[in-house]
């Protein structure tokens, strides 16, 4: 009895900082937006929202990109996930830092890259003019197609690991089954994968739908007027500081609309795996459908032989250049907006033309020689690090407040991992009027304070799994060999949680560094973070220079993650060793 | 047992101390210096300003001058109204500040402190000073357009071409009544439904309605083969290498104002920087960086008479162009605007 209070007390003490933190900075800003909105001419505010006919277009181009790249997304990420899913030794490590560097890299630079792809002098119209394929540049930027392309390539990596989870879980003799059974390949994975993983289809298109609705970095560079979007409007609203109520109107109605698509989602999501839950249907009706669903596979399979016997050689032949073709196919599309910012960065010109006419470091003396940009990196850097820290030590508490066996850790870790299921733009436009209300708009403490509720759920998952990881009985052997906690938490527990936080760390300061959207709408006149910079710098001047800075951002992110494989990899080959060498202090 | 809830006691008191130093230990305020926000519109036009007035006014008072972005009526308002005034000095386009005016959305001139005889009277009012004249005109690749282009041509859909105009309907309605034959004399009233028409002839072809910056940049980046662009922005672009020329054949001409927001966080500090930008040293500085016309008359003598030719105030030039009516504008922006914004989208 005595010991369950203490138990109480002590977590309560350990995750009092997080609820503060999510409470004062994530809860309260998002419900902050709503007094905002409703309040004074609430009416004259939503009227002038819904009856012009400018926003109502705005609202409609908003779900129609969002739908359209989330569409494009899912079909384009659901063989990777499924190859990734089954991939082992270097094929998925290779295949994971496919997906990995993309995902780590600032959305800013990645959308930023289609403009050297795209652009009149762009790569595709260079060899295209080049192949004789066309005589005159394509008009390829500022159109519907290049917005949803930049944010199906951003999406791709979230896509991918929402997906991956469940696949991974999916037996691969149920391919082989169908097969023998006389599927073709198509059959089988739309019959039989895709039923399977959707949950995981469903987790996918929530969050790409989400991220889509919420982007404006994307419409901002490449679109044009007609391929507005909410959160840009928002954006600009807030850019000024001019409407506060307005934009906080704008917020609610794009989270409004955002959740009536996704609960229509869920609800397409829940009939099509209604099969998965036969317990919930009313009794009489799956009997039905199993009678149905028996009679249909027993005249099935007079038809498979025929489709088997059709172009047998044919099938077979291009069902082996399939996958290649497709996993080279998606590697370039990945990987190509990274790549061409190297040699665009390296450029003689004055503006993006690729290939560059010719080559020099002028764009990075420029920018190592310029105090701004400078000033930019260090307030970076100082962000990063403060974010790293407060982030490391929330997960810590996180990690130790719920232990090993909580009640509540479902409900709880949801809580902790809110803060990455809300749309950034409508957290950032949260703390932004929230913010602002206590004079840390535009200030490095309320960029830290927004950057560590957007990082520490992040931080939190990988020390969580970290702790999972780590036997139980080492603590206890710990305890009744007479060390106190605090000893049994410095000497067992952080040294066996230290490569998970270690991984952690570098992960909080990378996302902090390379974070747009809270930095854009947080800082203004004074704090400029190298995110911020760099938009503003693309929206004023496409020259290499934006894509030298970029270069710059996209190896800092290779530098980590080659830091973090090193830190897990590591750990892996010297665990005989320090279990080996562990007895030797002994006197 | 008791010990260890001590022990997360502890370490949670002293990590959320140690995390409170870390964050106010940033935003203690120093004493703060004086200082003043000046809003423009970015690209080179505010990099012209920055050389001009923002540094060598911050070098010569020690005062913090902070440039930003995003200039226009509809912010000030919305500026204005949200009653979150971030912004000192603003630089207008005289349909904004005769917009402003009439919203009552600025406060005063102090002429006590703002000295400036060489300005004629006509641009020293109550709440502005005009400091330069700009023109709008139409600009053309050389590549694409070896032997020029007229307005007609840019409005006719047969010439093929990613055109450029502006982001707001100021300017381009009356160029496009100019290109279809309308005498200068006789543009105002706008004849909005004919000027939207005749837009409409190219509109397909119009890839972008932007801001000045953002034009420039699809300039220098070849995004476009015309547009129509302010004359010191093109004369910038082809300065940075853009093989591009521009004409003065029904061009509009515009007064650029500077004017201070209502309630400005620092009011003293804006009169005092607006007084030092319209002094005809200054002027003529930004005249040598973009050139615009400056209202200064002691300016125009400091400058080398060859630059006159490239301003609109040249009388060859004005000649073949028209001048934006402020107060037509004053009158008629609100139901202009919400058409025009709906065109555009369509």
């Amino acid at each position: 009895m005595r010991r369950n209070r203490f138990i109480v007390w002590q977590r309560f003490f350990l995750l009092t900082p997080v609820l503060l933190l999510l409470l004062l900075a994530f809860a309260l800003p998002l419900l902050n937006i709503a007094p905002e909105a409703f309040g004074g001419h609430a009416a004259e505010r939503f009227l002038r929202i819904f009856a012009s006919p400018v926003y109502r277009t705005v609202i409609w181009t908003t779900v129609r990109i969002s739908l359209e790249a989330t569409a494009i997304t899912l079909v384009v990420s659901f063989p990777l996930a499924w190859l990734l899913s089954r991939a082992t030794g270097i094929k998925g490590l290779l295949l994971g830092l496919l997906v990995l560097v993309p995902f780590l890299t600032s959305v800013l630079v990645r959308t930023f890259a289609w403009l050297a792809i795209l652009g009149q002098r762009g790569l595709v119209n260079a060899t295209l003019l080049k192949m004789g394929l066309i005589s005159e540049p394509l008009p390829l930027l500022f159109s519907e197609p290049a917005v949803v392309l930049a944010l199906v390539h951003s999406s791709i990596p979230m896509m991918v690991f929402a997906l991956v989870s469940v696949l991974r879980r999916v037996d691969g003799r149920i391919l082989l089954a169908a097969h023998t059974l006389g599927a073709n390949s198509l059959r089988a994975w739309i019959g039989i994968l895709v039923p399977l993983a959707i949950r995981g289809i469903q987790s996918g298109v929530i969050i790409i739908f989400l991220f889509t609705m919420a982007s404006f970095i994307a419409p901002a560079f490449l679109g044009n007027q007609r391929q507005q979007m909410l959160a840009q409007v928002i954006q600009s609203e807030i850019e000024t500081g001019a409407d506060w109520a307005f934009a906080a109107a704008l917020g609610i109605t794009l989270a409004v609309t955002a959740t009536i698509i996704v609960v229509g989602f869920s609800m397409i999501a829940r009939y099509l795996s209604r099969w998965q839950r036969p317990g919930t249907l009313p009794p009489s009706v799956p009997q039905q459908q199993a009678e149905q669903v028996d009679t249909a596979l027993l005249r099935r399979p007079a038809a498979p032989p025929k489709s088997h016997l059709r172009t047998p050689a044919l099938v077979r032949f291009g069902a082996r250049f399939v996958q290649p073709a497709y996993l080279g196919a998606i590697s370039v599309f990945i990987l190509l907006p990274l790549v061409v910012l190297i040699p665009v960065s390296f450029s003689s010109a004055d503006v993006l033309i690729f290939p560059p006419p010719g080559y020099s470091m002028r764009w990075f003396e420029k920018i190592l020689g310029s105090q701004e940009w400078l000033a930019a990196a260090l307030t970076s850097l100082r962000i990063g690090a403060a974010t790293c820290v407060l982030s490391l030590v929330l997960a810590i508490l996180t990690v130790l407040g719920f232990g090993r066996h909580f009640r509540f850790q479902g409900a709880a870790e949801a809580l902790v991992l809110s803060p990455v299921t809300v749309p950034s733009v409508v957290f950032a436009l949260g703390a932004y009027l929230t913010f602002a209300r206590v004079g840390l708009v535009d200030t490095e403490t309320g960029i830290i304070i927004a950057h560590t509720v957007l990082i520490f759920p992040v931080v939190y998952l990988v020390a969580s799994a970290t702790y999972s990881s780590i036997d139980p009985w080492l603590s206890l052997a710990a305890a009744s060999l007479g060390a106190n906690p605090w000893r049994i938490f410095r000497t067992v527990t952080f040294p066996l949680l230290l490569p998970g936080l270690a991984v952690g760390a570098l992960l909080a300061m990378l996302l902090s560094f390379d974070e747009s959207v809270a930095s854009i709408f947080l800082s203004n006149l004074s704090v400029k973070t190298l995110p911020r910079k760099l938009w503003e710098g693309i929206r004023f001047n496409t020259s290499p220079e934006s894509a030298a800075v970029s270069a710059m951002l996209l190896g800092v992110t290779c530098v980590v993650v080659i830091a973090g494989m090193a830190v897990v990899l590591g750990r892996r080959k010297n665990l005989p060793l320090t279990l080996q060498s562990a007895p030797e202090p002994l006197p | 047992m008791k010990q260890k809830s001590r022990l997360s006691i502890g370490i949670s008191a002293g990590l959320l101390a140690a995390a409170s130093v870390t964050l106010f230990a940033q935003s203690a305020p120093a004493a703060d210096p004086a200082e003043v926000v000046v809003a423009s519109y970015g690209g080179s036009f505010q990099d012209a300003q920055t050389k001009a007035f923002f540094e060598p006014y911050a070098k010569a008072t020690g005062v913090k001058v902070t440039g930003t972005t995003g200039s226009g009526y509809a912010k000030v308002k919305a500026m204005e109204e949200g009653g979150n005034i971030s912004w000192d000095v603003v630089s207008a386009e005289s349909s904004a500040h005769a917009n402003e005016v009439k919203d009552g959305l600025l406060e005063p001139l102090d002429y006590s402190i703002i000295k400036a005889d060489g300005i004629p009277a006509e641009f020293r009012t109550k709440y502005g000073v005009g400091y330069i004249k700009f023109g709008m005109n139409l600009a053309w690749s050389k590549d694409k357009f070896p032997k020029g282009l007229t307005p007609a041509q840019f409005f006719d859909p047969s010439v093929k071409a990613r055109r450029a105009v502006t982001l707001e309907p100021e300017y381009t309605l009356e160029f496009a009544l100019l290109a279809d034959g309308v005498k200068p004399a006789a543009l105002y009233p706008l004849d909005v439904d004919r000027a939207l028409k005749v837009i409409g002839r190219v509109k397909d072809q119009i890839v972008a309605f932007k801001g000045a910056a953002d034009t420039q940049a699809l300039i220098q980046q070849g995004e476009v083969d015309v547009a129509f662009v302010p004359n010191g922005r093109v004369n910038n672009a082809i300065k940075a290498g853009a093989n591009w020329a521009y004409g003065w054949d029904d061009s509009v001409s515009d007064t650029e104002w500077w004017v201070v927001m209502k309630g400005a966080p620092h009011v003293q500090e804006a009169m005092k920087f607006i007084n030092y930008a319209v002094q005809p040293a200054q002027q003529a500085e930004l005249t040598r960086q973009i050139p615009y016309g400056p209202t200064n008359v002691d300016a125009l003598k400091l400058l080398d008479p060859a630059v006159a030719k490239d301003l609109p105030s040249y009388p060859d030039n004005a000649k073949l162009g028209a001048v934006l009516d402020a107060k037509w504008w004053n009158e008629n922006r609100d139901s202009v605007k919400s058409r025009w914004n709906s065109y555009i989208m369509q």
